[in-house]
């Protein structure tokens, strides 16, 4: 009898051991979803987070938005509201790459998943998926029609993100692997405009002053190219200098239909903000294996092809 | 019976525990894989030696893909494509044969043979600066890149060793009506997945 006792209590710890695969441990949350989004003071953001949230809804989900201001300490603060509140999920367009890597970090420690939307954090195995913008390659396909329309020569600056974005890095990357090797296309003056079209129109104004004679700007983001063209009118250079935008904004589609910005790199920000929600309703169901990374490709919009797409997507 | 019992119990407890540690794994199914943390010139020449030369000899026959992607685009793109992420944009890896028909500044013109009638191929000879070299296998994951700078870097870097190694020793040996061999890369676009001119990324030349 003692044998076959022990045998048992052998059997159970066993058995208690292959089950604890940490699953059953999960406290069940609410169905919430937060959704921390960079800046709202451009509408691209604006858009990006309301499509997630209406998706989230549309899943059965209680949705909040969080406004991180383009700054890290507040969205710490978000993440620290966050993880106290009983979300289930958090939908998260970070600030920084690497400033922001410390919040998914505790998010993931709170077991709470992380879905990144359109920028990433420079870190593997903390968020559970991210679903990135390929600015790199679209870029690439802006620099390319770039060089086509400047003839392979002539002057330019360019407008910078905000400094620590991988996007700002990717776009400003993919545009000179392939403009650098055009040594008639010489570029005269680079600044960042943190992705901001009221700076971007004061950025614009002093590099016109250094460089009165520039034939091209190329833009991060379409805010910073509507910002340059007020610029560029302001100083009765709007029909010499020619405009490239990234984002595929509203307003920059239909510059382009009037032929006052010459092309954009269209991102897909419906695409991205509905497949994180409904990547965050499979992780509530049960799902735990997602890609790691997730790109989505950016196409370019010239007046050629202006008539196929919409402000932040294709009609 | 107690006897009986315990080997039972026993049996249980180290099958349980056996099953649990030891795994098997079809031979095949083992993928040859560089490490992320080495430098993406690092990584795009070990990718290019161990990796893209030998997935050489897998390209799918120019004649055959065109004829299934007429007939069935989809079959053809299952069969034959890769693409990352979600996207219009797929890369196919092709060999044929032709003969030079013309010689531009950035593209040689081919005529292939093909049952149905001549295919006009152009083989890009200029500046290349796409993602063909680095998706067209589909054994690059963006996933196992601490950041997308290093896997664009990489794409950077095969697209220099093919301008180095390929496309410029090509360009100083062509000559009109010269019969060769190629493999290349082809880009193609799910909407528009007929084409009348192929466009083709040479990788491999042989001269005949």
């Amino acid at each position: 009898m003692k044998i076959l006792k022990t045998g048992f209590a052998f059997l159970l710890i066993a058995l208690s051991m292959f089950s604890c695969n940490g699953k059953h441990d999960e406290k069940k949350k609410a169905k919430k979803m937060a959704i921390v989004v960079s800046t709202l003071n451009n509408p691209w953001f604006v858009f990006l987070a309301e499509t997630a949230a209406a998706k989230a809804k549309e899943l059965g989900y209680e949705t909040k938005i969080f406004d991180s201001q383009n700054n890290t300490a507040q969205e710490t603060d978000h993440f620290e509201n966050i993880l106290v509140g009983d979300y289930c999920a958090i939908l998260f367009n970070p600030t920084d790459a690497d400033g922001s890597v410390a919040n998914v970090k505790k998010a993931k420690e709170a077991g709470v998943p992380v879905f990144c939307i359109d920028r990433e954090i420079n870190a593997k195995g903390l968020a559970t998926s991210q679903i990135l913008s390929d600015g790199y390659s679209g870029s690439v396909d802006i620099a390319k029609y770039f060089v086509e329309v400047m003839n392979k020569k002539g002057t330019y600056v360019e407008l910078l993100g905000i400094t620590g974005d991988n996007n700002t890095r990717a776009r400003s990357t993919g545009f000179h692997s392939v403009v650098d090797n055009y040594p008639d296309l010489k570029m005269v003056a680079q600044q960042s405009a943190d992705f901001d079209r009221n700076k971007g129109m004061e950025v614009m104004e002093s590099m016109l002053q250094a460089h009165p004679d520039i034939s091209g700007v190329f833009c991060g983001n379409d805010a910073m190219a509507m910002g340059a063209y007020q610029a560029l009118v302001g100083a009765g250079k709007e029909k010499t200098v020619k405009v490239f935008g990234f984002d595929g904004a509203d307003d920059a589609v239909k510059s382009i239909k009037e032929n006052k910005m010459i092309a954009t790199g269209m991102q897909f920000p419906k695409i991205m903000a509905e497949k994180a929600a409904m990547f965050a309703d499979e992780y509530y169901k049960g799902k735990r294996d997602f890609p790691e990374k997730i790109p989505v490709a950016v196409e370019l919009v010239t007046a050629k092809n202006v008539d196929n797409y919409m402000g932040f997507g294709k009609k | 019976m107690k006897k009986t019992l315990k080997y039972i119990t026993l049996v249980a407890v180290i099958g349980l525990l056996g099953y649990n540690s030891v795994w098997f794994k079809k031979l095949d199914t083992k993928k040859e894989t560089i490490s992320t943390d080495t430098s993406p010139v690092e990584f795009a020449k070990k990718f290019w030696a161990n990796i893209f030369t030998p997935y050489l000899d897998s390209a799918a026959d120019f004649n055959q893909f065109y004829s299934l992607l007429n007939t069935e685009p989809q079959k053809a793109m299952d069969q034959y494509a890769h693409r990352q992420g979600i996207s219009n944009t797929s890369f196919v890896l092709l060999k044929g044969e032709g003969i030079v028909d013309e010689i531009k500044g950035n593209e040689t013109e081919l005529i292939v043979k093909n049952g149905a009638g001549n295919i006009s191929v152009k083989l890009n000879t200029g500046l290349y600066f796409g993602n063909a070299i680095r998706d067209v296998t589909g054994k690059i994951n963006m996933g196992d890149f601490n950041n997308t700078m290093d896997y664009n870097a990489v794409s950077t870097e095969l697209n220099k060793i093919v301008q180095q190694q390929v496309v410029v020793p090509f360009k100083n040996k062509i000559s009109k009506g010269q019969l060769i061999q190629f493999i290349g890369c082809t880009e193609l676009n799910s909407d528009q997945t007929k084409k009348n001119v192929v466009e083709i990324l040479p990788v491999r030349i042989i001269y005949k």
